[in-house]
C-alpha cells in the first residue's frame, strides 16, 4: 500500500516537473516573497545543517548576493499560519555542500527564521526539509525592513511573559557526541572531556589545551544496563582511571577502567533496580568510592567498593520508603560537621510517603538518620531533583528544589538557618509560573561569586547576591555542565548531542580547584572547599552526579567578580584532613593534594627555580628545587603534547620505569601556570 | 456495620469450607484437617509450582481448566511485547464480586485468584507454542497478592519466582515477520507498580466497562458479566446498560474512542487520580478522556525531552507530539508505558499518528 502510493507520487511529481527537485535544480529566487511547493525533491548524500540530517524530501532554491548583505530568511509569515517547516542555508558545490545557518521554529509557532551574512558573488541554497511535514508554504528572503506580512518572533506573546536573555551560550557542533550526558575530565590532564556512551563504547572528547577536541573510544562489554536514566563518573576501584556507573531501568552497571584507561570491565546488579540519580560518594569513610542510586519504586540501594572491583550491593538504610519514589539525590554536608549528608527528592501521584523529599543526616559510623521532618524539609513537593549551593554566601547549604509538577506546589527556595530550612520563596523574586522540568542544577554562570540556578533548560536563576534572583530567558538544553575551553566560564553540553553551548560571559574572575584525594577518595567527591575573597567566603562541596540524569564536572568553580585576589582556599577532605592555601591568584586552576596543614603557597614555588636531572636519565628523574613540590603532580608530556604520566613527587623524585626512551617535558601543573623544563629519556 | 458484615462472612465461609470438605470425596485427608480450608489452602499461599494448585485438567500446557474456574477476555489488552494472553478466574464457591461502576473494578471476594498465561506462538526455531509465565493475583484478607509461575523449558511445570529475569526469544508474527526481543518477566517490585492505587495492590482488568462482550464459552456465546452472574462470581445487580470501552483494532469505531480504550488499558494505571503519575496532567482512564484536555491535547509536556515537541498531543502534527514520540521510541527512559513494553507496537502507534494527525484544533 505504503509502495504503491509512494511510485503514485513519483509519476505525478515528474509530470508536474518543478524544478526545485535538485541541488541541481534548484530554483533561482530573487529578493521577495516565494512558495514552496510540497517537498518532494532528493538529497544526494547526507547532509548536516544546524545539527541535524537534512530529511529525505527537500525543495531547492537559491539566490547569489549581489553585495555583502545580512540576509533575513523566514516562513514566519502571517499567511503560512503554522507551517512546520525547517530550513536550511548551504553553500558550495552541489558536490560539497556546507552548511550556512539553519533553524527549525525560530519564527512564530512552527515557521522557520534566521538571518545570516551573505558575501557578494556568493550562491547560497535556501533548502526546506521533511524533518516534520512536506506541506508547501510561502518564505521571503531579503532585507528586514522590506518583509510583507512578517510574524515577528521577537514580537510573540506581546513580550509579557519571556523575560530579557542576561546570560548567553552559543552554540558549537562538535561530531562525535552522540548522547552528551556526561562531562568529566577522563584523562587526569584536569581539562573537562566529554563522554557519549552507545551500547559498548564510551567516545570520549576529550579537550585540548589548544580548545579543540581529540575523540577516543573506551570499549567493553555490550553493558547489561544503558545510561537511560543517570550517568555518574568517579574513580571506584582506585585505580587512578574514572570509571562510570550507569542507572538503567532494570538495574546498575558499574564499568570499571583498566589501568591504561582504554577499556571496561562491568560489575553489574542482579537484583532489579528501576534507577533515577545515581551518585559515586564514599558512604562508610573507607577512603574509597561507592555507589549509590534512587530507586523508583523500591528501597535505595548503594554498592560498596572494596577497591579492587568487588562491590557489596547493600538495600536500605539510605532511603527505605517501601515503594521508592526516589528520584534526585545529592550529597553534600548540610550541617557543616564535615560528614557528608543525602537529600532525596521524591515524587509520586497521591497522597502517599513516597513523595516527601527526605534527608539523610550521615551519623558519622556508617549510619544515617533521614531528619526531614526535623529541617523543615519533608515536602511532599513533585520533585525529580533540587539544586544545593550556598546562594546567600553564608557559609551553609541552601537549597532550591525544582518542581517537576505544580501538583503539590511550584519550585521552592529553603535557606539553610542553623541547619533548619525556612521557605523564603516568596521574598528571592522566583516566580511560581516558571516552568517545571527535571533538570536542576546549581552554579556560578557568570562568575559575579553568586551561584546561579538553571531551571531545565529554559530559564535560568541569575543571583543577585541578596538571595533575590533575577529570570534570564536562556533556552539552552541543560546537559552536563563543565569548562570546555578552559576559560573559566561554564560550559553545557546539550544532553541530545551534537552540541556545546559556549558561555558567552566575559569580565569576571574565577578560580577553579581539583582536590586530589589521597586518604580520602583519589576524586576528592565529598570535600568542602572554602574560599575566602573580598567577596566574602564561598563553598563548593565536590559532588559526582547532582540534577536528575547527567554527571557534571568533579571542579569546584569559583566565580570571584573582580576580585584578584584568594585570600584562603581551604580544603576539608572526607577523611578530616584540612588542607590550606594563602593567597592565591584568581583566573587559575589549583590541583591541590590532601596534605594536612598549610600548604606553600603556589606563587612562591613558582618563584623557585624548576629543573630536573640527570638529563638525559634512564630510571628516574630528580627535582631540584628547594621547595616543597609535594602538594603538585608532575606531568610528563611527549613532544607532541599528550601527557603521559601525571605523578606526585616523592622525595624530590620521581621513577620514569613506565615510559618509553624520548624526548619528554617535565612540568609542573600548578596555578594553571606551567613551569617545565625538557630532558631526554635513554 | 462493615465488621460485622466481615465477621459473618468469615463464619459462613468456615461452615461453607467445612461443609465442602466434608462432600469433596476429592480431598486427601490431612486437607480437611485445618477448619478454615476450602479448595486452596490459602494460607500455604503462593504454592512451589503450579502444578500444585491444580487449575488445569490434562497436559497443563494446554491450559484446560477446571470447571470451577471461568475463562475472561478483556475488550481491549495491554500490550505486553505481542504477548498472547490466557485469562481465568476463580472464587469461592460461596462467595460473589459486586457490582461498584463501570469504570472501577469489581469488588471482588477474599480468596479471588485471577489466573493469567503469557504465552508465544511460532516461537523459534522450530515455530513452536511456547508459555513464559502465569501470573496470579490472590485476594486475602481485603490484600491482593502476586505470584508468577516461569515454565520450563519442555512446558511440563511452571515453578514460583517473584525475582524477575529476562528472556531472549524470537517468534514469527502473523505477518509472517521474525520478532526478536528479550521479554521481561516482572518482580514482584515491577507487578506492583501497575497493578496499584496509591499503596494497594489491586487487578486492572476486571472492571465492567472491559468485561462487557461476548465469550464463547465452552457451552456456547455469551456475555461475560452475564456468565459471571450465571456461573455465580458475580451479584446480579448490574445496572441495565454499561459504559463499555471501544476495541481498539475495531476499524468500524470512530478512532477517538479505539484511542481512548487503547490509552484507558495501556496507560491509566499510572495516568489517572492517586495513581503513580497522577502528578502529571493527563488522565487517560475511558471515563475521564472525554475531554480532550486529559488526552494531553495542547497540553505543554511538563518532562521535555526535546523542545520540539510542543504538546503531548500537537493537533494535527503527531511528530511534534510527546505522546507519539514516548509510544514510539524503545528508549528505557523515554518509552511509554514504562513498563511492559520493550518493543514498539507499530499497530497503536500508527493508529495514534493517523488521530492526531487528523486533529483540526488550532492550539494558541
Amino acid at each position: 500500500m505504503k509502495k504503491i502510493s509512494l511510485i503514485f507520487t513519483l509519476v505525478l511529481s515528474h509530470g508536474l516537473m518543478l524544478a526545485q527537485n535538485s541541488c541541481e535544480e534548484a530554483l533561482e529566487v530573487s529578493q521577495g516573497t516565494h512558495e514552496c511547493e510540497t517537498l518532494i525533491g532528493e538529497v544526494s548524500n547526507d547532509l548536516e545543517c544546524a545539527g541535524l540530517l537534512i530529511g529525505e524530501s527537500v525543495n531547492w532554491y537559491y539566490y547569489t548576493a549581489e553585495e555583502d548583505e545580512t540576509l533575513l530568511v523566514t516562513s514566519s509569515l502571517s499567511q503560512n499560519g503554522n507551517w512546520d517547516s525547517r530550513l536550511n542555508i548551504l553553500t558550495g558545490a552541489c558536490s560539497s555542500l556546507t552548511c550556512v545557518a539553519g533553524n527549525d521554529d525560530g519564527g512564530t509557532g512552527y515557521t522557520s527564521d534566521l538571518t545570516f551574512e551573505a558575501e557578494e558573488g556568493i550562491t547560497y541554497f535556501i533548502v526546506f526539509d521533511d524533518q516534520w511535514t512536506t506541506n508547501s508554504g510561502e518564505f521571503y528572503i531579503g532585507n528586514e525592513d522590506d518583509v510583507e506580512n512578517y510574524v515577528d518572533p521577537d514580537d510573540d506573546g506581546g513580550g509579557g511573559d519571556t523575560p530579557e536573555t542576561l546570560i548567553t551560550f552559543e552554540a558549537t557542533t562538535l561530531p562525535n557526541v552522540i548522547t552528551g550526558d556526561c562531562v568529566v575530565d577522563m584523562n587526569g590532564d584536569f581539562l573537562d572531556d566529554i563522554v557519549s556512551v552507545s551500547g559498548a563504547t564510551a567516545t570520549v572528547s576529550y579537550q585540548q589545551e589548544n580548545g579543540t577536541f581529540l575523540s577516543g573510544n573506551i570499549e567493553g562489554p555490550t553493558p547489561e544496563n544503558s545510561p537511560s536514566w543517570s550517568i555518574a563518573a568517579g574513580d571506584l576501584d582506585n585505580n587512578g582511571m574514572n570509571d562510570l556507573m550507569y542507572g538503567g531501568g532494570g538495574g546498575v552497571s558499574l564499568m570499571l577502567r583498566s589501568d591504561d584507561g582504554a577499556t571496561f570491565t562491568e560489575w553489574a546488579t542482579d537484583e532489579y533496580v528501576f534507577c533515577q540519580r545515581g551518585n559515586m560518594v564514599d558512604i562508610n569513610n573507607d577512603g574509597i568510592l561507592d555507589a549509590y542510586m534512587c530507586h523508583d519504586v523500591a528501597p535505595n540501594v548503594y554498592m560498596l567498593s572494596d577497591g579492587a572491583g568487588g562491590f557489596e550491593y547493600i538495600q536500605g538504610g539510605l532511603g527505605e520508603t517501601p515503594n521508592g519514589g526516589n528520584y534526585g539525590s545529592v550529597w553534600t554536608d548540610y550541617n557543616n560537621d564535615g560528614l557528608i549528608d543525602m537529600f532525596i527528592a521524591k515524587c509520586r501521584g497521591g497522597d502517599v510517603p513516597e513523595n516527601i523529599n527526605q534527608l539523610h543526616r550521615n551519623n558519622g559510623d556508617g549510619t544515617f538518620t533521614e531528619v526531614g521532618e526535623e529541617v523543615g524539609l519533608a515536602d511532599n513537593l513533585q520533585t525529580w531533583s533540587s539544586a544545593w549551593a550556598d546562594y546567600d554566601n553564608d557559609g551553609d547549604m541552601d537549597v532550591f528544589i525544582g518542581a517537576s509538577s505544580t501538583s503539590n506546589g511550584s519550585h521552592k527556595m529553603m535557606r539553610n538557618d542553623d541547619g533548619i530550612f525556612i521557605d523564603i520563596t516568596t521574598e528571592t523574586g522566583i516566580l511560581a509560573s516558571m516552568p517545571t522540568g527535571i533538570e536542576h542544577v546549581c552554579h556560578d554562570y557568570n562568575n559575579d561569586g553568586y551561584v546561579d540556578i538553571d531551571i531545565s533548560g529554559t530559564t535560568m536563576l541569575l543571583n543577585n547576591g541578596d538571595m533575590t534572583f533575577t529570570h534570564s530567558n536562556t533556552a539552552v538544553n541543560n546537559g552536563p555542565v563543565g569548562d570546555l575551553n578552559n576559560d573559566g566560564y561554564l560550559d553545557i553540553v546539550s544532553p541530545f548531542g551534537g552540541e556545546i553551548y559556549f558561555n558567552q560571559s566575559e569580565g569576571n574572575n574565577y578560580l577553579k580547584i581539583n582536590p586530589i584525594g589521597v586518604q580520602s577518595n583519589k576524586n576528592g567527591i565529598g570535600a568542602r572547599v572554602t574560599i575566602e575573597s573580598n567577596l566574602g567566603t564561598q563553598i563548593r562541596d565536590i559532588k559526582s552526579g547532582d540534577g536528575f540524569g547527567n554527571m557534571s564536572m568533579l571542579t569546584a568553580h569559583f566565580g570571584l567578580g573582580q576580585d584578584e585576589i584568594v585570600e584562603s582556599v581551604t580544603i576539608n577532605w572526607p577523611s578530616g584532613i584540612v588542607t590550606t592555601l594563602n593567597n592565591v591568584y584568581a583566573n587559575n586552576t589549583l590541583n591541590i593534594v590532601e596534605i594536612e596543614g598549610d600548604v606553600v603557597s603556589v606563587q612562591e614555588v613558582l618563584a623557585e627555580e624548576f629543573n630536573v636531572y640527570p638529563n638525559p636519565t634512564s630510571d628516574f628523574l630528580n627535582i631540584s628545587s628547594n621547595m616543597n613540590f609535594n602538594s603538585f603532580p608532575i606531568e610528563i608530556l611527549d613532544l607532541s603534547g599528550r601527557i603521559v604520566m601525571s605523578i606526585l613527587v616523592k622525595d624530590n623524585r620521581i621513577k620514569l620505569a613506565d615510559i618509553s626512551a624520548g624526548t619528554y617535558l617535565a612540568r609542573i601543573n600548578a596555578n594553571g601556570v606551567y613551569h617545565q623544563v625538557q630532558f631526554v629519556k635513554e | 456495620m462493615n465488621r460485622i458484615r466481615l465477621v459473618l462472612a468469615t463464619v459462613l465461609v468456615v461452615i461453607f469450607t467445612l461443609t465442602k470438605c466434608k462432600r469433596d470425596d476429592d480431598m486427601l485427608p490431612e486437607d480437611c484437617i485445618t477448619p478454615v480450608e476450602g479448595k486452596f489452602n490459602f494460607n500455604q499461599f503462593p504454592l512451589p509450582n503450579l502444578s500444585d494448585y491444580g487449575f488445569f485438567i490434562g497436559d497443563m500446557k494446554e491450559q484446560n481448566v477446571t470447571d470451577d474456574i471461568l475463562p475472561y477476555d478483556v475488550i481491549t489488552p495491554l500490550f505486553s511485547d505481542y504477548a498472547h494472553k490466557k485469562r481465568f478466574i476463580w472464587m469461592p464457591e460461596d462467595a460473589k464480586a459486586t457490582y461498584n461502576v463501570d469504570s472501577e473494578l469489581l469488588d471482588m471476594p477474599d480468596e479471588t485468584i485471577i489466573i493469567k498465561t503469557f504465552y508465544y506462538e511460532n516461537v523459534q526455531p522450530i515455530n513452536e507454542t511456547q508459555l513464559i509465565e502465569t501470573r496470579l493475583l490472590y485476594k486475602l484478607n481485603g490484600e491482593w497478592k502476586f505470584a508468577d509461575y516461569i515454565w520450563n523449558d519442555d512446558q511440563e511445570e511452571a515453578v514460583f519466582d517473584l525475582n524477575g529475569q529476562n528472556r531472549d526469544l524470537e517468534f514469527i508474527n502473523d505477518d509472517g515477520e521474525l520478532i526478536s526481543l528479550t521479554y521481561r518477566i516482572p518482580s514482584e517490585t515491577e507487578c506492583f507498580t501497575c497493578h496499584k492505587r496509591t499503596n494497594d495492590a489491586l487487578p486492572i482488568g476486571p472492571k465492567p466497562q472491559n468485561l462487557n462482550k461476548t465469550y464463547s464459552y465452552s457451552d456456547g456465546a455469551m456475555n461475560q458479566l452475564e456468565k459471571w452472574v450465571d456461573f455465580g462470581l458475580l451479584e446480579d445487580d448490574l445496572p441495565t446498560s454499561v459504559e463499555t470501552v471501544a476495541d481498539w483494532t475495531d476499524e468500524n469505531l470512530p478512532k477517538l474512542d479505539r484511542v481512548r480504550a487503547y490509552l484507558d488499558m495501556n496507560c491509566a494505571h499510572c495516568h489517572r487520580e492517586d495513581s503513580h503519575c497522577s502528578y502529571r496532567p493527563m488522565r487517560f482512564a475511558w471515563n475521564e478522556t472525554l475531554l480532550m484536555e486529559n488526552l494531553g491535547l495542547c497540553i505543554e509536556p511538563a518532562e521535555p525531552i526535546d523542545p520540539f515537541q510542543t504538546y503531548v498531543v500537537a493537533p494535527g502534527n503527531a511528530a511534534r507530539s510527546m505522546m507519539f514520540y514516548r509510544m514510539n521510541t524503545t528508549e528505557v527512559s523515554q518509552r511509554m508505558p514504562l513498563m511492559g513494553r520493550t518493543i514498539i507496537h507499530q499497530e497503536s502507534v500508527d493508529l495514534i499518528g493517523e488521530w492526531i494527525n487528523e486533529l483540526e484544533i488550532n492550539c494558541e
